[in-house]
């Protein structure tokens, strides 16, 4: 299991890349509903997100072979049934973003669609491919202020394109394929780059405005909390800068590779796990461990509620669990 | 049975050694090892 699990109301919702998206009963963990994609013909796999309403669960799918047809899916949260399917090739694994009745998404062959929400129907297409679809489980999820999508492509370009048109507002050369989401806080985008570095672009005009080289590749997404700007810094760190990015503040290195998509912030802590099971938890102000927990398996997707955690493992078990500090069941 | 101090040794250094898998594979079917689980599901990938 990739996809981070989805708290919604009295439902975890998840999908699998075993070609199942489901939905779980939140107390108890019982399986209210599954959706099987291979209705549809091959099996699908789930790596995004996927975006609730009160009543739907929007998710795109992947196929990641030539001439697959994957689709973004609207399934119905009370049965699973899927209201709409809307066929996107190969297909997506980035995290839908949704605004009023629009959900943009981005497809690995580099297509940002913007979805009718209610009906599926593709209301606009930017096609930002130059080369080859990007196979790599490295996609950068765009970003929006309602009015605007901020997308990084493979392409090596951040775009700021309106909504509702579709039209580029403005293009940046980032001179790198990008390898994180872009992030967008206080009217500042943030990005990294293969090359290294990360970026702060304005979000208006699209204009450098800090620059930042590492010491290795920022992945993953990013995170802001506490002033501090929180990404992976290669495959066994995590990291956090100012949001002027002047420098690094702290490093902390994982005793094995990172497990978990992304450093999620919980309760005022930077959540991440290793392929040796460790799950941590980081104070964001100066990377000191606050605490850690061992698991059996290899904690990938992070679901929060207030006091408990749905941690999807790669191996495909769903733990709800609150760690020592946080004990009770929402 | 014969008492023999040289097989019982073999037969308690071979279970030391064999404690710590055991104890490991036992962990491999439980859960996390601290905090509290309230239930877990399988979706088998």
């Amino acid at each position: 299991m990739f996809a981070a699990p989805a708290v919604a109301g009295d439902e975890i919702l998840v999908g699998s890349c075993n070609g199942f998206f489901r939905a779980f009963d939140r107390e108890s963990g019982r399986l209210k509903w599954a959706y099987d994609t291979r209705a549809d013909g091959a099996a699908l796999e789930f790596h995004g997100e996927p975006w609730i309403t009160p009543e739907l669960a929007v998710v795109g799918s992947d196929l990641r072979e030539d001439g697959a047809t994957a689709y973004v899916y609207a399934f119905e949260r009370t049965t699973g049934a899927a209201r709409w399917k809307t066929p996107i090739q190969i297909g997506s694994i980035s995290d839908g973003l949704s605004q009023g009745g629009d959900l943009w998404i981005l497809t690995m062959e580099g297509k940002l669609l913007d979805l009718e929400l209610a009906s599926g129907k593709i209301r606009w297409t930017l096609d930002t491919s130059t080369t080859a679809p990007n196979l790599q489980f490295r996609t950068s999820n765009p970003a929006s202020d309602g009015r605007r999508i901020f997308v990084a492509a493979a392409d090596g370009n951040l775009r700021a394109v309106d909504a509702r048109t579709g039209q580029t507002l403005w293009r940046r050369e980032l001179g790198s394929r990008p390898m994180t989401s872009v992030l967008l806080h206080g009217g500042t985008l943030y990005v990294g780059t293969y090359d290294r570095q990360l970026f702060g672009i304005s979000a208006d005009k699209g204009e450098v405005q800090f620059r930042l080289r590492l010491s290795e590749i920022p992945l993953s997404s990013l995170a802001f909390v506490d002033k501090r700007l929180i990404f992976f810094l290669g495959e066994k760190s995590v990291a956090a800068a100012d949001p002027a990015l002047e420098k690094v503040l702290w490093k902390h290195d994982l005793a094995s590779t990172l497990s978990t998509a992304k450093p999620v912030v919980w309760r005022g802590s930077v959540l991440v796990g290793d392929e040796s099971g460790e799950f941590r938890a980081l104070d964001p102000g100066d990377g000191q461990l606050r605490w850690s927990a061992h698991f059996p398996k290899m904690v990938r997707g992070i679901g929060v509620s207030d006091r408990t955690l749905y941690l999807g493992t790669l191996q495909g078990t769903l733990y709800a669990w609150s760690p020592p500090e946080s004990r009770g069941s929402k | 049975m014969r008492f023999d101090p040289p097989r019982l040794r073999r037969i308690l250094a071979t279970a030391v050694l064999l404690v710590p898998f055991a104890l490991r594979a036992s962990s491999d079917d439980e859960g996390p090892v601290n905090g509290t689980l309230h239930w877990e599901a399988e979706t088998g990938g």
